[in-house]
């Protein structure tokens, strides 16, 4: 090794160079195309014309008063903090199941899992199948009850919560695998002192386990929610937005203004709302739930 | 510290370079790797490519197509084969992105990227206008039909593209389930919900009278592109040029939204009108639980799949004013146009020359099943004798290419979605379009 590539290595100038890579990667893909999306905010773009105006606020005035976007918002929501909340609580229930010493542990582990390694958009189109009205699987369960099958997926009701159920089955298996390997840092120790001390199942859960997975919980519920908060695979092959806009996320109205309505600066507004509302909301949860994380 | 510098310069000034490298647009004539000195170049077994034998670098020109029928895309392969056999210098690479065709074609707009021959699917000269060359030069250019030549020409006579089916959009009827019922093809709006009604009534429900999907909404756009032809524009007293010059009274949508809601409150409409798939369609049909489906029998082939014994009847659109006729809905279905900045302009018409030959455009045709954009082509097929039958009747450009802002076309399909699922009135339906058209048409 040469005099100024030791002195480079000792002084971490290298460790330092091999991230340039990412970060130009990051800032081509990433970053540049975010600032583009500020600066086509405030102009009337169509999406594929070589010239538009700039227009200012307007895009942002006219979010604001916008009847779809409190619809599309609140339904952006129901995925994000619905999904997160129900990936979380049975991911957790699954986790801790799977942690005893139970025989088909590494196959219920696996079923459980198989799930993400399916492409979101193949499983919104399986989940179809069961929802549709005509010769879908649990409407051929329902019509043993009564005359007539329900329209699902059609009542702005009921889809939305359809489509936050089939994301939450879809990622289960990745909170659980995060609790999993949570659970099985936690030195058996502690739990045989706390049995000792006379704690009872609940008792090690609530003052062993559970602070001790806080660092599990904190990861697991910022990329659920991140996840959930830009979903649009699912909503796509499941009711492409509708009916209407019923059951659009921030991500899919984005896409439909600026490919279908060619309003591509209004559909960049929207872009920077989801980021607004994705930096936020994750955020503040990061923020919560590292006050809560203790050492190990 | 300057050795650190430096390095850092270096990696950078890498990475810039490979990016510049990885940007370029990969050349289409000069990337002969046997054009690369020959010095070291071969691999191991020393298999370099030998230079074409027909001398002159190969073109490859990239064709973007919309017709998504597997067979149809061999014809039109095969058409380009035979061109490649009397032009052995010039290749052509079709691609068919199907349902993502427009996004895609939208992408490489902004780009200012396109293939070198594409089709406009009937935004020839509103959107793609400004990208297309002038073939107003070219041999085929006179033989345009009456009816499709103003829709390709502008008032200054450049014609955009080639048509190679002409849409005739009207409606598509199961021929057997009319003749059970004893129903003759409906003329006026009025006889078409009387047959709707006798064919509900008549089968108990079994029989959908209009099947539309509220997920592939394009179908109900397709209703009311297709009725406001028929409601504001072919009847004498029309308001077209209101439509033109921004005065149109907006609150006559909402009678031809409640003529669609009708549909759906009188139960001539699918019950799981918002969540079925236009690729449920076919087989539906087939089974005879669909009698009227809105636009082209573009559907045929997949229902004669599932049950060949099917007759598929067509007819145009039933006039919806007292003492109107008829009408279709026409423009631009199948196109060709060359991109005007395109490195192999030349070679772009040539190809579309070759398609414009009375023997190819017969192929087309027949393959499609539409009539040709070009004069006096023969063809044979099933829809035949009704194009043949229905030849005087009026053809309308579409409603929305014409009366409406580029960009409406989805607001029109998502708020009929949002009006049979009961979210908005018609009254409310009507304000949307009156909103969105006075925003769109500002900005343009």
């Amino acid at each position: 090794m040469s005099g100024t590539v030791k002195r480079l290595v000792r002084g971490g100038v290298l460790l330092n160079l091999l991230y340039v890579p990412a970060m130009a990667l990051f800032a081509v893909f990433i970053f540049w195309p975010f600032l583009k999306g500020i600066q086509i905010s405030f102009t009337n773009w169509d999406g594929y014309n070589q010239n538009f105006q700039w227009i200012g606020t307007d895009n942002y005035s006219r979010m604001f008063g916008d009847p779809d976007i409190k619809t599309v918002v609140k339904n952006t929501f129901i995925y994000g903090v619905g999904s997160t909340l129900f990936q979380n609580v049975v991911g957790l229930l699954y986790a801790l199941f799977l942690n005893t010493r139970i025989r088909t542990r590494g196959l219920v582990r696996t079923v459980i899992y198989l799930p993400v390694i399916i492409s979101s958009l193949i499983m919104g189109y399986i989940w179809y199948f069961f929802f549709q009205y005509e010769g879908g699987a649990i409407n051929d369960l329902l019509q043993l009850f009564q005359d007539q099958p329900a329209n699902l997926l059609g009542d702005p009701k009921a889809n939305v919560w359809i489509i936050m159920f089939v994301n939450t089955f879809q990622y289960l298996g990745i909170a659980m695998v995060l609790f999993l390997a949570g659970l099985q840092t936690i030195p058996r120790e502690y739990y045989e002192a706390a049995t000792i001390d006379g704690a009872g199942p609940l008792a090690r859960f609530r003052r062993v386990t559970w602070p001790l997975l806080a660092p599990s919980f904190t990861v697991s519920v910022v990329l659920n929610l991140i996840g959930g908060l830009k979903l649009f695979d699912v909503i796509t092959a499941m009711t492409n937005s509708g009916p209407g806009y019923a059951s659009a996320s921030l991500s899919t109205l984005m896409y439909l203004l600026y490919f279908g309505r060619e309003d591509a600066g209004y559909a960049a507004t929207i872009g920077i709302l989801m980021f607004v509302i994705i930096s936020v909301v994750s955020l503040f949860a990061l923020i919560l739930l590292r006050r809560r994380e203790v050492p190990a | 510290m300057r050795n650190a510098a430096f390095a850092l310069l270096a990696v950078i000034v890498a990475f810039s370079v490979a990016l510049f490298g990885c940007s370029q647009r990969p050349s289409n004539s000069g990337a002969n790797p046997s054009a690369a000195p020959s010095g070291g170049a071969a691999g191991p077994s020393g298999s370099a490519q030998p230079a074409p034998s027909g001398g002159g670098d190969k073109i490859r020109l990239t064709v973007y197509s919309t017709i998504e029928e597997p067979p149809n895309q061999e014809m039109m392969k095969s058409i380009a084969s035979d061109f490649t056999k009397e032009n052995p210098n010039i290749q052509v690479e079709f691609q068919f992105p199907g349902s993502e065709y427009e996004n895609i074609l939208k992408v490489k707009m902004a780009a200012n990227d396109l293939p070198d021959v594409f089709d406009t699917h009937g935004w020839a000269i509103i959107r793609y206008g400004n990208y297309l060359a002038d073939l107003r030069d070219q041999p085929w250019a006179s033989q345009l039909t009456d009816s499709i030549k103003p829709v390709v020409t502008d008032k200054d006579g450049k014609v955009y593209a080639l048509v190679m089916s002409e849409a005739k959009d009207g409606i598509t009827y199961n021929a057997d389930i009319l003749a059970k019922y004893n129903i003759e093809p409906p003329k006026t709006f009025d006889e078409l919900m009387a047959a709707a009604e006798k064919i509900k009534t008549g089968s108990g429900g079994d029989v959908s009278p209009f099947f539309m999907s509220g997920v592939d909404n394009g179908m109900i756009g397709g209703f009311l592109d297709i009725f406001a032809t028929s409601m504001f524009i072919s009847p004498a007293n029309n308001d077209a040029q209101a439509l033109l010059d921004g005065t149109f009274d907006w609150n006559k949508w909402a009678e031809l939204a409640q003529k669609l809601l009708d549909l759906q409150k009188k139960g001539y409409l699918n019950k799981d009108v918002l969540t079925a798939k236009y690729s449920d369609l076919p087989q539906r049909f087939a089974q005879g639980k669909v009698a009227f489906v809105m636009g082209a029998p573009s559907f045929a082939d997949d229902v004669h799949k599932i049950n060949p014994n099917v007759k598929i009847g067509y007819m145009p659109a039933p006039a919806t004013a007292d003492g109107d006729a008829p009408t279709f809905s026409g423009g631009e279905r199948y196109t060709m146009g060359a991109w005007k900045d395109g490195k192999h302009l030349e070679e772009a018409k040539k190809l579309i020359a070759f398609y414009a030959k009375p023997e190819n455009m017969s192929k087309i045709a027949n393959a499609t099943k539409l009539p040709s954009g070009l004069k006096d082509i023969q063809s044979q097929h099933e829809f035949s004798s009704y194009y043949e039958q229905y030849q005087d009747i009026r053809v309308f450009p579409y409603f929305d290419r014409v009366y409406l802002p580029n960009g409406m076309w989805d607001t029109m399909c998502k708020t009929g979605t949002s009006l049979i699922a009961g979210s908005v009135t018609p009254q409310q339906f009507a304000d949307k379009m009156k909103s969105e058209y006075e925003r769109l048409r500002g900005q343009k």
